[in-house]
């Protein structure tokens, strides 16, 4: 049985979870601990390929460590929390950052696309949260890189991870992937960045006294207009 | 050393699509909805972003596969057991395949020992990529199947699944060299043994003189000894017509495992095998499957003919790996039997996994064809239902025997010529 999710895509996808939610906390101090956090995933990713491919007894100590790390981090940033709504805000990314790790994880079937949804919606809630938090009308630069970079982050959790369980289903992960999975993954990627981008300049040029109402009903204008064009 | 020519499988036949976007616009609409309520521009502006991502799957559009494929052996004619690397060069003749899967197709006779003949990439048009592993080679001539390749466009949106086929042979030592006939023979020489008196070598009877015999068979022991006029006969060997029939019905599709080949591989490779033997003892060969569509190649000799039988058995749709979504009508069977004359003889090849086979198989024994079985067994035992078909199956087998028909249960982990061997005994017909 070697078709379990490939190694790229499924690492990356850990990546951006925890990158997604570490771009929405609020303080250093919290995003270094979502930052541990995250390398804890990625060593439960390796340790569990480890675990497949060479030593089983390695593995699980590799295993063992990510997940310490994982739970310490998570634990870190909560303790230096301001306050618990900022931890409140991380904690669906962190979940999601722990079922995509389940979900890519070599260690049992073929990798789960379920888990990937729930948690690219768990991630996917981190910016909207955040962004809930600010209030400010001429919103700052960093503030929307942040949270525009975590929405584009959530969503390719799911692609990514997806990728990495379809491509280990068909082709098994001792197959060379390289070239696929670079390829996909830049195509998503620059995706994210144009759409992101043209949100950025459309707000930036300020949708001005207009109601947010108004901007909403030209987003279900477009996303039918999408919907429909095509199908 | 090398082996190469191609060309591909190009219809895209299977497309769908994979809706693996479909979340994304609910999410726009949510993030969308929320931003209003909570009266909040920078959610507003997440919206944008997933608005992105459902867009994206439709500004990919579709996604079509023309492939061509040649694989380079490091030897073509190993010896048993050795280890053939095999180098397989994909070459993309159509437009950029942005997402590329591909399964080699490994003889299912032959085992990969290292490596791995599964390959993903991504290639523009006219680019190639090369990738390789290593097979052990095994007694018979194992011709690569059609590889299986799974593409999808830039976003995955849209899946093709189809097939792309580049002839290789790994041939080594040939196996078969003999396979007992049925008495049914054509009037011409050959190594089937008649019980008719003639020219030949095995002792048949002795007749009186008559004029043309040959001087040579005239009994001069008898002459000297009693002065009577004596020839001697020996039984006439003749060559036999033999049609080979492939089941490749749905039906025939069962495989011991998900990752096994079906049984409708083994029958091809016996097929091969068979036709290879008989057209060697100059007997003449023809082929015809029942399955996805008729196939029909009356039986002759000649290298010509058998070049023919080989690109039916490496390429014809009716024997992918893959099984047909229809029952053939009965038709099929009734075309079958108009082509059958009445000196040719019958091998079926058929897992024989329903009833359906076997009768034919026995009607057409009826009808004065003499009919053989082969039958590769791939069943299994471990569940109340695997053990069923089990049983089903020999009792199919039993019943074809009680009509005098012989069979073949060919357990597909010995090599074939082996169980041949084994049942020439019970063929003496």
């Amino acid at each position: 049985m070697s078709r379990r999710p490939t190694f790229l895509s499924g690492l990356l996808a850990v990546v951006a979870a925890t990158a997604a939610t570490a771009a929405v906390a609020e303080t250093v101090v919290m995003a270094a601990g979502v930052a541990a956090a995250g390398v804890g995933f990625v060593v439960v990713v390796a340790g569990a390929t480890l675990a497949r491919s060479r030593s089983r007894v390695l593995g699980a100590v590799f295993v063992l460590a990510g997940l310490g790390a994982a739970a310490g981090g998570a634990a870190a940033g909560a303790v230096f929390a301001d306050d618990t709504l900022q931890a409140a805000i991380l904690a669906p990314g962190l979940v999601g950052a722990f079922f995509v790790t389940l979900g890519v994880a070599p260690l049992r079937g073929t990798g789960s696309r379920r888990l990937i949804k729930v948690a690219s919606w768990l991630v996917f809630l981190g910016p909207v949260l955040s962004a809930g938090m600010k209030y400010t009308e001429p919103t700052n630069i960093i503030d929307m890189a942040r949270v525009l970079g975590a929405t584009v982050a959530a969503a390719l959790v799911w692609d990514l991870g997806e990728n990495s369980v379809s491509l280990g289903r068909h082709v098994g992960r001792k197959a060379t992937t390289f070239w696929n999975e670079t390829v996909h993954g830049v195509g998503s990627v620059l995706v994210g960045a144009v759409s992101a981008g043209g949100a950025y300049v459309a707000f930036g040029f300020g949708t001005g006294g207009q109601p947010l109402e108004g901007v909403f009903f030209l987003l279900i204008a477009i996303v039918l207009l999408v919907a429909f064009l095509h199908s | 050393m090398s082996e190469q020519d191609t060309d591909a499988d190009t219809d895209g036949r299977d497309s769908y699509p994979t809706r693996r976007w479909r979340g994304m616009t609910a999410l726009a609409l949510f993030a969308g909805g929320a931003g209003v309520l909570a009266d909040r521009p920078l959610i507003l502006l997440t919206a944008a972003v997933w608005v992105g991502y459902s867009a994206y799957p439709r500004l990919t559009g579709g996604t079509s596969v023309d492939l061509t494929v040649e694989r380079e052996l490091s030897e073509t004619a190993p010896t048993h057991g050795d280890t053939v690397e095999v180098e397989t060069t994909i070459r993309n003749e159509g437009g950029t395949l942005s997402d590329l899967r591909f399964v080699d197709g490994v003889p299912p006779t032959l085992s990969v020992e290292s490596g791995t003949p599964k390959h993903a990439t991504s290639l523009r048009p006219g680019g190639s990529t090369t990738f390789s592993y290593e097979v052990v080679a095994k007694r018979g001539r194992h011709s690569f199947v059609p590889a299986t390749v799974v593409a999808r466009n830039l976003s995955g949106s849209v899946e093709v699944d189809t097939t792309a086929f580049g002839e290789t042979v790994i041939e080594c030592a040939a196996d078969i060299d003999d396979i007992e006939l049925r008495k049914q023979a054509s009037q011409y020489t050959g190594r089937v043994l008649t019980d008719e008196g003639g020219s030949g070598v095995e002792f048949h009877g002795t007749r009186e003189y008559q004029a043309g015999d040959s001087i040579s068979r005239i009994d001069w022991n008898r002459r000297a000894r009693t002065g009577e006029l004596i020839t001697l006969e020996f039984r006439e060997e003749r060559s036999a017509k033999v049609l080979l029939v492939i089941d490749a019905r749905p039906e025939a599709y069962v495989a011991s495992a998900d990752d096994e080949p079906s049984a409708v591989t083994y029958s091809v490779f016996a097929a091969d095998q068979l036709f290879k033997s008989l057209l060697a003892s100059r007997d003449s060969v023809g082929l015809a499957v029942v399955g996805r569509e008729d196939v029909w190649l009356p039986p002759s000799t000649g290298d010509e003919h058998r070049t023919r039988a080989r690109e039916i058995l490496t390429k014809h749709p009716a024997l992918v790996p893959s099984p047909p979504r229809r029952n053939p009508d009965e038709d099929q069977f009734r075309r079958l039997r108009k082509r059958i004359d009445s000196s040719t003889q019958v091998i079926v090849l058929s897992p024989l996994a329903d009833d359906r086979m076997a009768e034919k198989a026995r009607r057409i024994d009826a009808r004065g064809n003499a009919v053989s079985v082969v039958s590769p067994d791939v069943t299994t035992d471990g569940s109340p239902g695997r053990e069923l078909a089990q049983v089903e199956r020999e009792r199919r087998l039993s019943e074809l025997r009680q009509a005098d028909i012989p069979v073949v249960d060919w357990d597909v982990e010995v090599p074939l010529a082996k169980v041949l061997a084994h049942t020439r005994e019970q063929w003496s017909g």
